[in-house]
């Protein structure tokens, strides 16, 4: 390599991927592949030409600078939430991992005196699945820790296909059963799992489903 | 898929890779069966992080394990592993993310490949890298310990090679001597959790009401789970991923809605048939578009043709 590529992102990004990177350091790594874009294209090269060397395929590449650079470019905040960015939305301090509510459309009460729903008499027949449609107009992005609620609201869902009708916000006492809910399933879901894959669903499960 | 497809598939895949992976992951199939150990193990998905202490023990027909959670309030879950209805050739089973699925099927769906060696939890550990082959699944990344073949490190990734969930044990003592004392529940609140190994779920899902018209390939049934009253479950598993399905009568403010937490993706929606509406919800270590194809697709059973049977394309 003819150009001076600083060693130390590569290093540093490498210790990230495996999580072995101290905040200072990720900082730093953090804001010189932020500025430099041509660095973060040498940097992707550079995985590549490693993942090669290595026999890979290639289609499995861990390209974290756009990602990084994206976290940048959307946080210029301060640097303690730069950080929490690049690792996903993380609550740093956390021990239990929110569930983010992607999106909600609502419906109303099931009318019986109404027409069947578009679809499902297909489906009836065994017809093959829809094609995917993406469903979230607007993605709610709502993070529902423990006990705090937020008010969502559905007005931007458009209603497609006459299924569905524009609903008013939920409440936070919905949006606190819609989250008990999911969460009770995913507790099921864990212990079916469990019994072919063991400790994972076991760490995975969601924590005090009851209480909150 | 033979040899030659997998070749094809992956130029630049070497066959001692291959090899080294295939191995490996027998090792870990045989570990987990056998294998008591005490440990500290990490658990962290979007940014959460969760340390649980782990005591496992292998006992005559069953695997004891007290798992406890040594952040937030104190929990724990006992798990019973019952070994006793397994039957055939490998009746150790608790096979690990690999039980009970068709080794030959599995590589239909991953490439496995030997991606490195590294230190995980002060040991040496060889780590496996498992690419899907489509995009309903996701990848993962499984470090297995050089001398047991326990898995010491798992990750998760989509196919953006994102991290989505990371389970690595920090500190572990395996083929330790553990006591019945050190399996019971000591903090207040704790649950218990009793799995089986053997379960038999192709069977149990066909004397279902309802029916998953398309899943994933490689995804079989594995179980009927608990339901709440008056609803239905199945589980599915392609041997590293799984998700499962609920039929629901109520459920939380009627929305139509998709939900994610770390890994693990939930989408729910409604069923209106002549028999009245459901609530379809899947919940799985999968893609979101894929838990919404599988979603789509469930339908109650037509009654004459019970035969009619849920079957991944390479499942046993």
């Amino acid at each position: 390599m003819s150009q001076d590529i600083h060693p130390q992102p590569q290093s540093q990004l490498s210790a990230l991927m495996d999580g072995e990177v101290d905040e200072f350091e990720l900082r730093r790594t953090i804001e010189l592949l932020g500025e430099d874009s041509e660095l973060r294209a040498k940097w992707r090269r550079y995985q590549v030409a490693a993942s090669a060397l290595r026999g890979e395929s290639g289609h499995w590449q861990v390209d974290l600078s756009a990602r990084i650079a994206a976290a940048v470019a959307a946080e210029p905040a301060p640097r303690r939430r730069l950080l929490t960015g690049v690792l996903g939305r993380a609550a740093v301090a956390a021990s239990v991992a929110a569930l983010t509510i992607v999106g909600v459309r609502y419906w109303l009460p099931f009318d019986p005196a109404e027409p069947e729903i578009a679809g499902s008499a297909a489906l009836a027949q065994g017809a093959v699945a829809p094609p995917y449609r993406p469903m979230v107009e607007r993605p709610l992005g709502i993070q529902l820790p423990a006990v705090q609620t937020v008010a969502a609201t559905d007005a931007m869902a458009l209603p497609i296909e006459g299924q569905e009708r524009v609903a008013p916000p939920l409440s936070a006492a919905q949006e606190a059963q819609i989250r008990r809910y999911v969460e009770e399933r995913m507790l099921r879901h864990a212990d079916a799992a469990a019994s072919h894959e063991g400790l994972l669903p076991v760490a995975r499960l969601p924590r005090r489903v009851d209480d909150r | 898929m033979g040899l030659a497809g997998l070749l094809a598939a992956s130029p630049a895949l070497s066959l001692e890779s291959l090899v080294s992976a295939e191995r490996e992951l027998m090792r870990m199939t045989a570990a987990a069966a056998s294998l008591s150990y005490r440990g500290t193990a990490t658990y962290e998905q979007a940014g959460a992080l969760t340390t649980l202490r782990v005591v496992r023990a292998v006992r005559v027909g069953r695997i004891l394990e007290r798992i406890e959670y040594l952040d937030g309030p104190p929990e724990e879950v006992i798990r019973e592993h019952d070994l006793s209805g397994c039957a055939g050739p490998d009746p150790l089973a608790d096979r690990g993310p690999v039980a009970a699925i068709d080794r030959a099927a599995m590589v239909e769906h991953y490439q496995a490949a030997f991606l490195d060696e590294a230190r995980i939890a002060g040991r040496d550990a060889v780590r496996i890298r498992l690419q899907p082959r489509d995009h309903y699944r996701y990848g993962h990344l499984l470090g297995i310990d050089r001398q047991t073949g326990l898995l010491l490190q798992a990750l998760t990734l989509d196919h953006q090679g994102r991290l989505l969930e990371r389970f690595q044990f920090a500190d572990i003592a395996v083929g330790v001597q553990v006591d019945d004392p050190e399996l019971e529940p000591q903090a207040a609140s704790h649950r218990l959790l009793r799995t089986a190994g053997c379960e038999s779920g192709a069977a149990r899902t066909r004397a279902q009401s309802w029916r998953a018209t398309w899943v994933p390939p490689g995804f079989v049934p594995w179980s009927a789970p608990a339901a709440p009253r008056g609803g239905e479950a199945m589980h599915f598993t392609d041997g590293f991923g799984a998700f499962s399905v609920f039929i629901d009568a109520h459920a939380a403010a009627a929305p139509m809605l998709e939900a994610r937490r770390g890994a693990t993706a939930a989408y729910v929606r409604r069923f209106q048939g002549a028999t009245g509406g459901r609530w379809i919800c899947v919940i799985g270590e999968i893609p979101m578009p894929t838990a919404r194809r599988i979603a789509e697709g469930i339908e109650p059973r037509p009654e004459v043709s019970s035969t009619v049977e849920v079957r991944a394309s390479g499942g046993p």
